[in-house]
């Protein structure tokens, strides 16, 4: 199709009238009103769509007014302007260059096998900026936007240039690289170039419009779903029956309603354009074969795999190996891992092994490949079908259709399970079947084949274009009242009410923290993030951490290389000449001065923020400011992930050597549990445990290094409180030796609800080891969680969050009846 | 071979192998089924095997696409064209 096929001015469709002037406004008030709701139901966190709304509200009028044949400069157009909005001029400039550069090779008249060696230079220098080994900052800050562009339509484009030389106008490929919803969400549909040339403004604009807006309503729809199964039902697997396992693993499954929700807005964003795509996802959930499943799961990365990787794959090898669809599928598949692998990399900079990750698509690809031999074989022996016997029908789709959810639903828990051993061990419940759960597990499959066989019943009575009926005037209209009421009225929804989960961002619970805290723990030593789909806005925030740090291989794991300096998502954090992040101090206590040892994890450190944004360092400035006669210095010892025995490591091989008259020891909520994460570790990794008491609880707990953390931290918890309190009387002890202060501060964090058992219990231990304690109250009272947190997934407080603890911790360390600082 | 008998028997293929016997009434020659999703990948590589061996010609992976097999025309079309380009 080039731009001439499409209607041109003073067409009948076309012709300027006060109808299609209210339609166009109409159209720009549809959009508008899909932002008001995204930001109402704080969306912003799925993408950074709503940063460009007014660029995308500006430019969908232009576009939706502008006649046909310009419709497609004007998307590049709006491109253009979104770039020169996000960044500033040289790295907007940068990014259109690049991208341009692969546009004009592609399009060129070089031969094929030139252009290929080309891109693939092309290529191989933006993941070498992307991975860091080129130093190019102004390059690196658009490299994720045009790796998120290139990285597949690249390869889409190039093998469409090889075998089907394209007749389409240059506009259709400098629009397929100028996508600009995909600058907002980097993680993107794969769009065939064939179908984005040939779906443009194929069928009447009202048309494709009201698909798009549907698609944008439909995603919404999903998210607020996923909201609400995350609030409300996501119950974690810890009674350790089947019908616990089961319940999580298919609540945990629904999780995915995230993924195919931002994808469908993504998607959306691109049909309101013009492009009439077909859909992205079939209902999956409801698939009766492996076969069908991988058909309606994400479908352009499906078609994706199949043009570039099956399709060449079979037609060579197809007369020349037995059993070529099965062998063909299941090479597929690991390329598909592959992909994924790379996709990540991409996009977020890092690439980490997991072995669930590879065991995940070696796994589908084997269902799937004996799935579709099995296929092939019945369409090859059998013709006429004989019909399906309505009885059996009644029974045996749904009960394909429970089968296939089960055995999905269980490889996604797989795919994000921590590690095999972890989902081994979860799984290891199905070996204990319990007639409680097999009652309801019953109970729920027979609900399931008669709600199954009563919506089959109505669905055949509406017909079988009911789905496309769905998309018409009356059911968008009553979605998008719908949802915008619920928008309007978000301010007067108190937090109890059911609703607050469909308007308040999602909060993390109690497991992802946990999750959250490995995570963080995990980056320090460089493993993986975990499932990469719902920790795209994380980023890698901890790549520069491996620059300024060092492995220590014991105990303390990691601690700060001395005299380095790095910046992490715009904040430095600067190590001074003995390895704290802090002001440079001389070994040699100055006359009148009184000295702190600080020691902590990353809240002390001050993870998310610059060096003089941290608590400590707002303290002792301020305490110096009120009296110049006495010098405090507050050294501060806190590494990210550090936790009682490192704390204890910490005291014996680096604090003592500064000689502090007091040392103040952060603990925070949830402070064992999270312990029970970080010993963990040592047992996964090998870690020599050094001391006795330490190689006693490995062997009472029954911990090997072979278990999944899962398994590990279950058998670990019952233990954490001793090893606190043995460790809390070591580093008392040792500070006694060496005539310094212990003292112990509770510091709330910002996002754990405040637990008054879980403080009485650690501030038990911490006083019976023979700490001084306090506790730090009502430090962000009056403040919401958004406000004084690094973001929603980053529960670490930002400047003003770390304004407010070194308040409580000034007013703490100068009232004279606490008799610190003497 | 002429275009009218591959027609034919593209047609006989899809409501055997598509439709099992039963072709809805709406179905025309025109109606796109990879599209549409009316046929899948694992019988569009069968009926690309049927049609190899019963008209001896050779497809090619990129071939594979809705531009040539999309609907009965459009398959009819490819063998047909496929059959001459052998001659």
């Amino acid at each position: 199709m080039s731009l001439k096929d499409l209607p041109r001015i003073g067409s009948s469709e076309e012709k300027i009238s006060f109808l299609s002037v209210a339609a166009s406004l109409l159209y720009t008030a549809g959009l508008f009103l899909v932002f008001f709701i995204m930001e109402r139901f704080n969306l912003d966190y799925c993408s950074n769509i709503l940063d460009l709304k007014w660029v995308t509200l500006a430019g969908f009028t232009v576009y939706v007014n502008v006649p046909s044949r310009y419709k497609l400069p004007a998307f590049s157009l709006i491109f253009m302007v979104c770039i020169y909005t996000v960044f500033t001029v040289v790295p907007a400039t940068i990014l259109f260059l690049i991208l341009l550069s692969f546009f004009l090779i592609i399009q060129s008249q070089l031969k094929w096998g030139l252009k290929l060696l080309i891109v693939a230079l092309m290529m191989l220098f933006l993941l070498a900026v992307r991975a860091n080994v080129l130093f190019m900052p102004r390059v690196a800050l658009v490299v994720p936007f045009a790796l998120a562009i290139v990285m597949f339509r690249g390869i889409l484009l190039m093998y469409e240039v090889k075998y089907n030389p394209p007749s389409a106008n240059s506009w259709f490929h400098l629009g397929y690289f100028f996508i600009f919803p995909n600058l907002a969400f980097l993680f993107f549909p794969i769009v065939d170039n064939k179908f984005f040339v040939k779906s443009f403004l194929n069928r009447p604009y009202r048309e494709i419009y009201k698909r798009g807006l549907f698609y944008l309503l439909f995603g919404m729809f999903q998210i607020t779903v996923y909201k609400v199964i995350h609030d409300h039902f996501l119950v974690q697997h810890t009674e350790h029956t089947i019908w616990s396992l089961l319940r999580f693993t298919f609540v945990n499954y629904f999780m995915i309603l995230k993924i195919t929700g931002i994808l469908t807005i993504a998607f959306g964003f691109l049909v309101i354009f013009g492009f009439n795509l077909p859909p992205l996802f079939g209902n999956f959930f409801l698939a009766p074969s492996f076969t069908d499943y991988w058909r309606r799961a994400n479908i352009y990365w499906r078609e994706f795999v199949i043009k570039i990787v099956y399709y060449p794959l079979y037609f060579r090898l197809k007369k020349k190996i037995p059993q070529p669809i099965f062998v063909c599928v299941i090479i597929a598949f690991t390329f598909s891992y592959i992909f994924h692998s790379y996709q990540l990399f991409c996009i977020n900079g890092y690439y980490t092994f997991r072995a669930n990750d590879l065991f995940y698509w070696l796994t589908l690809g084997l269902i799937i490949g004996i799935n579709a031999t099995l296929e092939h074989q019945r369409i090859s022996t059998s013709g006429k079908k004989t019909a399906p016997s309505r009885t059996k029908d009644f029974f045996l789709r749904p009960l394909k259709i429970a089968a296939v959810f089960f055995i999905t639903s269980t490889l996604w828990f797989f795919w994000g399970s921590d590690s095999i051993g972890d989902f081994a061990f979860a799984y290891s419940d199905l070996l204990h079947p319990d007639p409680v759960s097999l009652v309801k597990l019953a109970a729920c499959v027979a609900s399931f084949i008669l709600l199954y066989n009563i919506g089959a019943f109505i669905s055949e009575a509406l017909g079988k274009t009911f789905g496309e009926k769905i998309i018409d005037d009356v059911s968008i209209a009553i979605m998008l009242v719908g949802f915008s009421t619920l928008a309007y009225t978000v301010d007067g929804i108190s937090t109890g009410n059911p609703l607050s989960s469909v308007v308040r961002p999602v909060i993390l619970n109690a497991a992802e923290k946990e999750r959250a805290d490995i995570g963080y723990y995990e980056s320090l030593i460089s493993s993986g993030p975990g499932n990469w789909e719902v920790s795209l806005k994380t980023g890698r925030r901890f790549d520069a951490l491996d620059k300024i740090s060092d492995r220590t291989g014991d105990l303390l794991v990691q601690e700060f290389r001395p005299g380095t300096s790095g910046t992490i998502n715009g904040y430095t954090i600067k190590i001074n000449p003995l390895g704290l992040r802090d002001l440079d101090y001389t070994v040699k206590k100055p006359e009148n001065t009184y000295r702190i040892a600080l020691i902590g994890g990353s809240y002390e450190m001050g993870a998310g923020i610059s060096n003089d944004e941290v608590f400590e360092a707002l303290t002792e400035e301020r305490l110096n400011k009120r009296s110049a006669a006495r010098k405090v210095e507050i050294w501060n010892y806190a590494v990210g992930g550090y936790t009682a025995i490192q704390h204890l490591e910490v005291v014996k091989r680096k604090v003592l050597q500064s000689h502090p008259d007091e040392l103040i020891l952060f603990a925070h909520n949830n402070e064992l549990k999270r312990f029970a994460g970080f010993f963990s570790r040592y047992i996964t990794l090998g870690t020599d445990l050094k001391y006795e008491f330490l190689k006693r609880i490995k062997t009472l707990s029954g911990v090997r290094q072979n278990m999944g953390s899962a398994e590990i931290r279950e058998r670990l918890n019952p233990y954490m409180a001793d090893v606190t309190f043995w460790a809390y009387i070591e580093i008392v002890n040792t500070c006694k030796a060496n005539g310094i202060k212990p003292v112990w501060v509770f510091l709330q964090t910002t996002n754990d609800a405040f637990s008054e058992q879980d403080l009485n219990a650690q501030s038990a231990l911490a006083s019976k080891a023979g700490f001084r304690v306090f506790v730090l109250k009502d430090v962000y009272k009056g403040y919401p969680y958004e406000k004084i947190s690094l973001d929603r997934n980053n529960p670490h407080p930002n400047a003003l969050g770390h304004r407010l603890i070194s308040e409580k911790f000034y007013n703490l360390l100068s009232d004279s009846t606490n008799t610190l600082l003497q | 071979m002429t275009k009218d008998q591959i027609k034919k028997m593209v047609k006989e293929y899809i409501a055997e192998h598509v439709f099992s016997g039963a072709v809805p009434s709406d179905f025309t020659d025109d109606t796109l089924m990879i599209s549409t999703r009316i046929v899948n990948s694992i019988v569009v590589m069968h009926m690309i095997n049927h049609f190899e061996e019963l008209l001896k010609v050779e497809v090619e992976a990129h071939e594979v696409n809705v531009d040539n097999l999309d609907s009965v025309n459009l398959v009819t079309l490819f063998f047909f064209n496929k059959v001459n380009a052998g001659k």
